[in-house]
C-alpha cells in the first residue's frame, strides 16, 4: 500500500491530560504480520498508547502513522485499516451478537456482505451458541469474544487488542490466542496490551515495556528474558528446613501446607548445577528441584521493581 | 502475505440507515421505557387540564377558548422535550456500554450517531404525538383548524423534536452517564416547559419571563400550534416556531472545535 514495512510508527509520542503525563516521549514500530505486545502495569499508558493508534486521542506531541497514514491528518484512512476491541465491549446491548456484528459490517461498508460476514466470523470464533442471544445477557467473557469478532468485521490490516482476555475463561483465552495467530499467519498485524505474561511470551513477536508513560524496554521476548540473564533454581522444601540452605534464597512464597518455594538466581548454567549439588548435600528434603531460564515475569519483576520508580 | 484490503467507500446515507434501524429497533426492545414515555404526556395532560382549569377564568384568557383546546397544543411542544431526553439518555448509555469509542474507531462521519438518534426520538415523538392527541380528543378537545394547519404543526413538531433531541443528545455526549443526564434532563425541561405559555398566557407573567419566553423555541412552537388548533394561525408564528428550532437544532449541532479531543481522558481510572 505505502511501500514501507512498518504498520505502526510512532515517534516521540506525547500525551497529556491536564498536568498528567500519560505518555511522555514513546518511539516504537512494528513489521507488517508481527505481534507487538504493550507491557506494563495500570496506569503505564497502555490504553493511551491504544486510543491514540486508534484515532480516539490526539498526541499532544509526536508522530504516530499506522498502515502508512497520519492518526490525526490521515484519521478516516486509519480508520479504514483497523479493528479495535477496547477494555469495554464495544456492543449494543439489546441487539444479539450477530445483529451487533452486521450492524458494524453495514458501517464499514459491506453492504449485502455484511449478513455474509457476520455469519462466517461466528463459524470461525465458535460463537454459535452465543450469537443469538442479546449482548446484554451474556457472561462479560462471552461479551468480550463477541467484541473481538466484532473487531475483525471488515478484515482489518492493523488489529489493536486492549488487554483482550482480561476476565476470559481458560478456554476462551486459548481461543483468542489462536485466533490471534491465525490472523497473524495471514498477514494482519496485531498490537496487544495485556497484564499476562505468559500471553505476551506466547503470541507476541515483540513486547515494550511501558512504565510511568515512558518505554522501560523492548525487545524479543528472549532478549527480554536475557536481560535478566543466567538461570533461574526452584525447589520445594518443608517450611521448617529454611534455616538449613546453603545459599540465602532470593524469594520465598508458600507452597503446599507446610512447604515453602524458594528461588534462587543465579549467573550461568555451572552456577546453577553447583547451587543444585549444593541442595541435594545439604540436609534439605528439596522437591520439584528446577533450573530454568527466567520467565517475562521475572523480567517484569526486574525492570519495574529494581528500576528508579516507587 | 494476503494484502488486506481497506473497506469499500460507503456513503454517509447507508450509515445513516443502519444506525437510524439500530436505534428503532433497540428502542423498541425496552417495551417499558417506550410504554411510559409514549403514554407519560398524556397522563401530563389530563391532570395539567383538570389542575390548572382556573386559568381559563382569567381575565387574560382568550375569549370563547375551552382550556383543554388551548391545553393540548402546548402540551404537542412540551412532549417533544421529552423526546430530547431520550435522546440524551441513549447517548449517555452509548459512551458506557462502548459503543460510542467503537462508532467513532469507524470511518464514518462522527455527528452520524447523533443524528441517527434524532431520527429516531423524532418519529417517537410524532407517535407520542398522535397518541396525546387521542386523549385529548376524550377530554373534549377539537380540532379547528384546516389541512394547511395540520401539515403547518406537523412540520413545526418534527423540527422541534429534531432540535430537542439534538440538545439532549449534546448533553448526554458531554454527561456520559444516564443517571446524571436524567436528571439534567429534567433541570433543562423546566423552564422550556414553565417560561413559555405553554399553560397560561404570557401577559400574565412578569416582563423578564416574557423576555425569556421570546427566546424559548417551545413557547414559540406553543403560540403557533396552538393557532393551528384554534384556526388563527398566523404565518409569522408558525416561521418564528421553525426559525427558533432551527436556531437551536444548528447551535448544538455545530461541529466541535478541532483538537477537543486532545484533552479528553478515556473513562476508565483503571488502565491508562
Amino acid at each position: 500500500m505505502t511501500g514501507t514495512t512498518a504498520a505502526v510508527v510512532v515517534e516521540d509520542l506525547h500525551v497529556a491530560y491536564g498536568s498528567t503525563q500519560a505518555l511522555d516521549g514513546i518511539d516504537l514500530e512494528t513489521t507488517r504480520g508481527t505481534t507487538l505486545g504493550v507491557l506494563g502495569h495500570n496506569g503505564a499508558g497502555k490504553t493511551t498508547l491504544i486510543r491514540v493508534l486508534t484515532t480516539l486521542v490526539r498526541p499532544t506531541a509526536g508522530r504516530v502513522t499506522v498502515d502508512g497514514f497520519d492518526v490525526v491528518a490521515g484519521a478516516d484512512q486509519v480508520r479504514r485499516r483497523i479493528g479495535v476491541t477496547g477494555q469495554y465491549a464495544g456492543l449494543d446491548e439489546f441487539l444479539t451478537g450477530r445483529e451487533n456484528l452486521e450492524l458494524i459490517g453495514r458501517l464499514t461498508g459491506l453492504g449485502q456482505r455484511a449478513r455474509r460476514q457476520a455469519g462466517d466470523l461466528i463459524d470461525r470464533l465458535d460463537l454459535g451458541d452465543l450469537a443469538g442471544r442479546r449482548v446484554g445477557q451474556l457472561s462479560g467473557g462471552s461479551r468480550r469474544r463477541i467484541d473481538l469478532a466484532a473487531s475483525l468485521v471488515g478484515t482489518p490490516s492493523v488489529l489493536f487488542l486492549d488487554e483482550p482476555t482480561t476476565g476470559l475463561d481458560p478456554t476462551a483465552r486459548a481461543g483468542l490466542w489462536d485466533v490471534v495467530a491465525q490472523l497473524t499467519a495471514t498477514g494482519t498485524t496485531v498490537v496487544l496490551t495485556t497484564q499476562y505474561l505468559d500471553e505476551a511470551d506466547r503470541l507476541a513477536d515483540d513486547i515494550v515495556v511501558l512504565d510511568h508513560g515512558r518505554v522501560a524496554a523492548r525487545g524479543t521476548p528472549g532478549e527480554l528474558k536475557r536481560l535478566v540473564g543466567g538461570k533461574v533454581v526452584t525447589a520445594t522444601i518443608p517450611a521448617g528446613q529454611l534455616a538449613r540452605l546453603p545459599d540465602r534464597p532470593d524469594l520465598e512464597h508458600p507452597a503446599a501446607p507446610g512447604h515453602v518455594t524458594v528461588t534462587f538466581s543465579t549467573g550461568d548454567a555451572d552456577d546453577a548445577a553447583q547451587l543444585v549439588a549444593r541442595l541435594t548435600h545439604a540436609d534439605v528434603n528439596a522437591t520439584d528441584l528446577e533450573v530454568a531460564s527466567p520467565s517475562l515475569d521475572d523480567v517484569f519483576a526486574h525492570l519495574t521493581l529494581t528500576g528508579a520508580h516507587p | 502475505m494476503i494484502t488486506t484490503l481497506p473497506s469499500t467507500r460507503v456513503s454517509g446515507g447507508e450509515q445513516l440507515v443502519a444506525l437510524v434501524g439500530r436505534n428503532l429497533r433497540t428502542t423498541a426492545r425496552v417495551p417499558q421505557l417506550l410504554m411510559f414515555s409514549l403514554t407519560m404526556p398524556m397522563a401530563m395532560l389530563v391532570l395539567f387540564s383538570q389542575v390548572f382549569r382556573s386559568v381559563a377564568d382569567g381575565p387574560n384568557f382568550p375569549p370563547g377558548v375551552t382550556y383543554i383546546d388551548y391545553l393540548t397544543p402546548a402540551m404537542l411542544a412540551v412532549t417533544t422535550v421529552m423526546a430530547g431526553t431520550n435522546a440524551g439518555v441513549a447517548a449517555a448509555i452509548d459512551h458506557t456500554n462502548g459503543l460510542h469509542d467503537r462508532f467513532a474507531t469507524l470511518p464514518m462521519p462522527p455527528g452520524l450517531p447523533g443524528l441517527a438518534r434524532t431520527i429516531n426520538e423524532t418519529v417517537f415523538a410524532v407517535a407520542r404525538a398522535a397518541i396525546l392527541l387521542a386523549g385529548a380528543v376524550l377530554l373534549g378537545f377539537r380540532f379547528h383548524g384546516g389541512v394547511v394547519d395540520a401539515a403547518g404543526g406537523m412540520l413545526v413538531l418534527v423540527v422541534l423534536a429534531g432540535a430537542m433531541s439534538a440538545l439532549f443528545g449534546r448533553i448526554g455526549d458531554r454527561l456520559r452517564r444516564p443517571d446524571v443526564v436524567q436528571f439534567a434532563g429534567m433541570m433543562v425541561m423546566m423552564p422550556f416547559m414553565f417560561i413559555s405559555g405553554a399553560f397560561a398566557p404570557l401577559d400574565t407573567m412578569p416582563g423578564w419571563m416574557e423576555a425569556l419566553a421570546g427566546l424559548n423555541p417551545v413557547s414559540h412552537a406553543a403560540d403557533a400550534l396552538r393557532g393551528n388548533v384554534l384556526g388563527t394561525n398566523r404565518l409569522g408564528d408558525t416561521l418564528a416556531a421553525l426559525a427558533a428550532a432551527a436556531v437551536l437544532w444548528a447551535a448544538v449541532t455545530a461541529r466541535p472545535r478541532r483538537g477537543r479531543r486532545t484533552a479528553v481522558a478515556p473513562r476508565t481510572g483503571l488502565s491508562t
